[in-house]
Parts: structure tokens; C-alpha cells; sequence
């Protein structure tokens, strides 16, 4: 998952939680206000109750309107004296049967409607009471005033409030997501430059660096992090490039000269034959041991080798050139040649390089074909790629050895390599030009029928500079 | 005519110089760039041959102060990388020629010869070895006056051991020159036969009168007719 999208995630996580709390709070608070609210109104009706009770002036059936400042048909309301018999209810305990007991106190109470209420809605209805019970006077001797309330109109409150704080949550959810997503690019966008800068200096050029901001944060400390990291990797680079360049002059010179001893050698009439013929041994494995040295720096180089030219060329005219080069050898070996590459293939790449994986390519098609064998080299744009490859009948490669076959050294058949030369590091070469083009290498084989080699380069330049 | 080596490897001076004499140069040697511009600014050469890995002042900027001091002697350069960047750089800086490390000796003559041969201006580009001649310059063979179409190699095997004379070239040094550097030489040797018979046929080479002698295990050789 992208970072951008985490640290949304998390701002997000946090703020709804929060404001979750901050809900469940304010709920609390606000469901129980209206029950005591009522609660305390219920008390004050209680008391006047009471207090008319004490003085007689309410008897059953008695309608005391006028003292009280509320409608008691509204209220569920029963009066007991001091011997727990009723001296008072009013309309409504005739048709609501309250399961309420005499212990002082509050507390809800649901009961179905048995019947239609002049006053309550809904036959068969649930309806919820607030009960209050209130004692007067001495135990025995006083009054029992219970007073009941429906309270559906506050569930409805309750509801409204659990919607209203449902609805906040939402839109403070989307308000969270939408702001942090945006603050999160925010935190991330010097990020994202240091990312750029640093790809751009391990792709092109290791002689940049990333500049360093005012404020030393974080941020600075990384920048400056990685400054130190790519003076180490140019330190070493430059070391290593000194070292190939140091290495091939001292290798090279003294390959030379001996070189140059044995062709002078070689050029003498008056050696014994035997001597000569042992000379002339000495002076192929010298020979190959140059190659070697040559291909061994040429490799370390590559290795070095971070950027490579691009340019367009033409597949087709790059393939022939080669081709062209080698077409005394085709013939020499009676080798069934067949091209079947599109004109028009273009691919971006640096054109030596290219030349070098395709002149070591069809060395080693040449090398492992027999006499009178075939060569087939197709390319094609498959997608987004070019492929490119070389079929040759022959000897063919295990399939042990397939997996092995672009491992420096690695020849199928070392005892061999006298007769074909080469020196094992050929395939790396190719293998490594064309992962500096981003592309990939594979071989396929069929012991004793034929070897297939196929490289794929991409087409694009965005493509090459995702690496 | 008078070579300068400039390298820093004595035996190499030593083994170049004795080559050189034997082909009745004359040689004079210098182990650093500074010796090099010294002897350079002081006498008269045909040509230089310069290494680029020197002491004190390496070859490149040998060259670049040679070329600003307005002297124009053919330049050889020698070098141990072979890349073609560092070509193009060497040739840029106003070598005539280049010759990577390490080299034939057969090769290094050639070129010393093309070189000498073109500062001379001799418009004489033709080579003869007995009824054979050989143009460097238009390409074009005649055997016995009449002319031969060789292809480039073939042209190329051939023009090789016009300008080696007297030397035995062996397959490996031919199949070097022919194809360059990049290419395996171990499989082109393998067919450098192919083109001697075919350079033979073509130029009407035969058994009675043999130009291209085989040397059995080392390679080719044309010699002149005394022989």
C-alpha cells in the first residue's frame, strides 16, 4: 500500500475515533437531560399531589384542574393512603396496567396498550412509562402518590439525537479523509523529490547530489544521508575504474610483449620441429589468455557501466552489418542462414554494445553449429518489446547446463574450449548489455536438435527509465 | 626515415626498436611524456609512436601539445583500453591511427607502413610482388595486368601480407586484422583457410608458381620471387 494512502488511513483512524468519543460523551450527557428534566417534573406534581391529598381535597373522580399547572390527562396518576388502598386515580390507569410497585424511586416501564387511550395512540402498541413514586408522611399513616409519564416523545428525541450525531460522524469521516489525503501528499511531496533526485543521480550521473533545505529536520538528515552514501559509491566507482584501467595496462603490456616474442619466434627458419610445433601451442594459449584478459576487462567495465547511449537504430541494418562481416564464415560452413526481421524495427539503444551482443551471439551460433547447419535469427515487436532471436541447429545444451550457461566461465564443455576458444564470457557480456537496456536474456534448448537465445529489449524510453 | 617510441615499458621499447631496425627504420625512444615532447620539439620524425599510459604527462595531452605546436608528424597511439569511446578520443585529439593492446607485431608494421606512405604523399599506392599488384588506395587487384574481384576480406587477407612481406602471418593475426577486436578470432582463423583458397584461385596462385606459401602450424607468407 502507498504511504500517502496509510497516513491517510491513519489520520483518518484517529480523527473518527476521536470524534467518536467526543459523540458517546455528548450522547450520554444529552439522553439522560430530558429524563430528568421530566423526572423533575413529575416530583413537583408529586408534592402538589401530596400536598392536596393531606388537605382531602382530592377524592376519586375529583377534577382539580386549576390547581395544577399542567394537564394531568396527560399522566398515569394513583394515590394510596396510609392502608395501601386507592383514594385517587385518574383516567388513565383504567386503561393502562402499569407493573409499578411502591418503592421510592424512578424508572422506566413498558406495557402494552390494551386499549385505545383518549390520550395514548395505537391499540396494541408498546408504549414506554416514567414512573415516579413518592411517599408522604409516616409509613402507615401518610400517602403513596405514583405518577407515570409515556415517554415516547423522548425516544423520538433520542433517535433525532443518535441520527444527528450519526450524520456528524459522517460527515466529518469524509471531511477526515479528503483533508488528510491531502496533508499526507504534504508530507510526502519533499519525499517524493528526494526519491527523484536520488534515482536520477544512481541512473545518470553519480557526480550530483541531492541540495540540502534551510531547516535541519528530518528530511535534511536523509538528504544528507544519502549525499554521504553516493561520495562513498563515487569513491568507489572512480576506485574501481582507476583499478580496471591500471589492471589493463599492466596486464596488457606484458601480454604484449610476449606477443611479440613468439610471432618473432615463429618467424625463424632454423627451430627444430618439434620445437616449433610446442611454440606454436604456447602461442595459442597466450592468445586466448589475452583474450581472456580482454573480455574479463571488458566485463568489469560493463559492470561499472551505470548509463549506456541511447540512440535509435535500425535492428535490421545493425543485424546485416554484423552479418555482413560474417558472411565468408556462413559460407565457409555451409550454414542455412534465414532473417526474418520487419524493416522498420527500430530500437533505442547504444549501437556498440548492441553490436558487441550481436557479433557474440552469432560467434556462438556459428561455434555450436555443424557443417551444413541452420541459423535462424527472427525479430519482432511482441507488445511494449522487441524480441530478437537466434535459433541454431546443433549440438544443444542439457538442461542442467541451460540455467548455467550465462555464468561467467561457464562452458558447456570445458574440455572443448581449446577447439572453439572463446573464453566463457561471452554470454555474461550479453547478458549484461542487455540488462543495461533493461531487457532480459533466455535460452532454450533441445540436446542434440538445436539452441534458441532470445533477448527482449523494451521499445520506449519510459520504459528504460523506470530502472 | 626516423620513428620516435614513446612508451614507458623498456622491454617493449627494446622489442619495437629491434623490429624497427630490422625493416632499416631508424628509432629513437622516450620513456615519459616529458622526455617525448622534448625530443619531439627538437627533431624531425616521420612518426610517433605513442603510448597513452605514460608517467608525468600522459599520452593524450603528448599529442594535444605536439598538435598545438603545429607539428604534424604521424601519430601511432598505443593503448590498453580499447574501447571506442577511447578511440574516438585518441583519433579526436589528432592521432592518425590506433592500435589497441596488445598487438601483432605484423599488425603495428602495417599501419607503421600505411602511415609512412601516406605522410610521404607518394601517390604510388601500388603494392607488386611479382605479377601480382595490389592498390591500396582504389582497391582494385591485377594478376598478370589483369584485374581481380576479391571481396573486402579477401581484400583484406591480401593487402596484409602484401604489407608484411617476407613475414609469416598466422591465422589468429589475420583473422585479427580482418575482423577487428570484437569478434572471437578463435572462430575466424578456423576460416581464414576458406579465404587463402579462394584468394589463391582467384588470383590464378599455383602449385608451380606458389605467391601465398603455406607454413605448416604458424600461417601464410608471400615472399618475393628471389626465393
Amino acid at each position: 500500500m502507498k504511504i500517502r494512502y496509510k497516513i491517510t488511513l491513519w489520520i483518518t483512524a484517529t480523527g473518527v475515533f476521536v470524534s467518536l468519543v467526543f459523540s458517546l460523551i455528548i450522547f450520554m450527557e444529552m439522553r439522560e437531560l430530558p429524563y430528568k428534566s421530566m423526572d423533575a417534573g413529575l416530583q413537583a406534581i408529586a408534592q402538589i399531589l401530596g400536598r392536596l391529598a393531606v388537605t382531602e381535597k382530592i377524592a376519586s373522580g375529583n377534577r382539580f384542574a386549576g390547581e395544577l399547572p399542567v394537564d394531568l390527562n396527560q399522566y398515569w396518576i394513583r394515590i394510596y393512603d396510609g392502608h395501601m388502598r386507592i383514594i385517587y386515580q385518574n383516567e388513565m390507569p383504567r386503561h393502562v396496567v402499569l407493573p409499578v410497585h411502591n418503592r421510592t424511586g424512578t424508572y422506566t416501564v413498558t406495557n402494552v396498550l390494551a386499549e385505545k387511550s383518549n390520550d395514548l395512540e395505537g391499540e396494541g402498541k408498546e408504549a414506554a412509562f416514567r414512573v415516579r413514586t413518592v411517599h408522604l408522611g409516616k409509613p402507615g399513616s401518610g400517602y403513596i402518590i405514583q405518577i407515570a409519564r409515556p415517554v415516547g416523545e423522548l425516544q423520538d428525541e433520542v433517535v433525532d439525537l443518535v441520527q444527528n450525531i450519526a450524520l456528524g460522524l459522517l460527515v466529518t469521516t469524509l471531511l477526515l479523509i479528503f483533508l488528510s489525503y491531502g496533508v499526507a501528499g504534504r508530507i510526502l511531496r519533499p519525499i517524493e523529490v528526494i526519491n527523484r533526485l536520488s534515482r536520477d543521480i544512481s541512473d545518470k550521473t553519480l557526480d550530483r547530489r541531492i541540495p540540502l533545505g534551510k531547516s535541519r529536520d528530518e528530511l535534511y538528515a536523509l538528504s544528507s544521508s544519502l549525499n554521504r552514501m553516493f561520495d562513498r559509491l563515487q569513491y568507489s566507482f572512480d576506485k574501481q575504474k582507476q583499478f580496471i584501467a591500471d589492471a589493463s595496462h599492466e596486464l596488457k603490456s606484458p601480454i604484449t610483449l610476449l606477443m611479440l616474442f613468439m610471432e618473432g619466434a615463429l618467424q625463424r627458419k632454423d627451430l627444430p620441429d618439434s620445437f616449433q610445433q610446442r611454440l606454436i601451442r604456447q602461442t595459442n594459449i597466450l592468445r586466448r589468455m589475452s583474450r581472456l584478459v580482454k573480455n574479463l576487462l571488458d566485463l568489469s567495465a560493463l559492470e561499472l557501466k551505470r548509463t549506456i547511449g541511447f540512440e535509435e537504430i535500425s535492428l535490421p541494418g545493425l543485424l546485416k552489418s554484423v552479418l555482413e562481416d560474417y558472411a565468408d564464415v556462413f559460407a565457409a560452413k555451409r550454414i542455412n542462414l534465414t532473417l526474418n526481421i520487419p524493416e522498420d524495427l527500430e530500437v533505442r539503444g547504444d549501437r556498440e554494445e548492441l553490436q558487441r551482443v550481436f557479433i557474440n551471439l552469432v560467434d556462438n551460433a556459428i561455434k555450436y553449429s555443424r557443417t551444413g547447419g541452420e541459423i535462424r535469427i527472427r525479430a519482432a515487436r511482441v507488445g511494449h518489446d522487441i524480441r530478437v532471436s537466434l535459433y541454431n541447429t546443433g549440438r544443444g545444451i542439457s538442461k542442467a547446463d541451460l540455467e548455467r550457461v550465462f555464468d561467467q566461465f561457464y562452458r558447456v564443455e570445458k574440455s572443448r574450449s581449446l577447439q572453439y576458444g572463446g573464453s566463457g564470457l561471452g554470454l555474461t557480456i550479453v547478458k549484461r548489455i542487455v540488462e543495461l537496456h533493461s531487457g532480459t536474456t533466455e535460452m532454450e534448448s533441445e540436446p542434440g536438435a538445436w539452441t534458441q537465445i532470445t533477448i527482449t529489449l523494451p521499445v520506449s524510453a519510459e520504459s528504460y527509465k523506470k530502472q | 626515415m626516423k620513428i620516435l617510441i614513446v612508451d614507458d615499458e623498456p622491454d617493449l621499447i627494446e622489442e619495437l626498436r629491434e623490429t624497427l631496425k630490422q625493416q632499416r627504420y631508424e628509432t629513437d625512444t622516450a620513456p615519459d611524456g616529458e622526455a617525448a615532447l622534448d625530443k619531439v620539439f627538437d627533431t624531425v620524425y616521420d612518426l610517433v609512436i605513442l603510448d597513452i599510459m605514460l608517467p608525468k604527462i600522459d599520452g593524450l595531452a603528448v599529442l594535444k601539445e605536439i598538435r598545438d605546436g603545429d607539428i604534424k608528424t604521424p601519430v601511432l597511439m598505443l593503448t590498453a583500453k580499447g574501447s571506442v569511446e577511447d578511440r574516438i578520443t585518441g583519433l579526436d585529439c589528432g592521432a592518425d591511427d590506433y592500435l589497441p593492446k596488445p598487438f601483432a607485431m605484423a599488425e603495428l608494421m602495417a599501419r607503421v607502413r600505411s602511415l609512412l606512405r601516406r605522410a610521404s604523399e607518394h601517390k604510388d599506392t601500388l603494392l607488386t610482388v611479382r605479377d601480382v599488384s595490389l592498390d591500396t588506395k582504389t582497391r582494385e587487384v591485377f594478376s598478370g595486368g589483369v584485374p581481380v574481384e576479391l571481396t573486402p576480406k579477401e581484400f583484406s587477407v591480401l593487402e596484409f601480407l602484401f604489407y608484411n612481406k617476407n613475414r609469416a602471418i598466422s591465422r589468429f593475426t589475420l583473422a585479427e586484422h580482418v575482423w577487428g577486436d570484437e569478434f572471437d578470432p578463435f572462430t575466424m582463423s578456423n576460416f581464414i583457410d576458406v579465404h587463402i583458397k579462394n584468394l589463391r584461385r582467384k588470383i590464378g596462385d599455383s602449385e608451380t608458381k606458389r605467391l601465398i606459401r603455406t607454413i605448416r602450424g604458424v600461417g601464410f607468407i608471400i615472399e618475393d620471387g628471389q626465393e
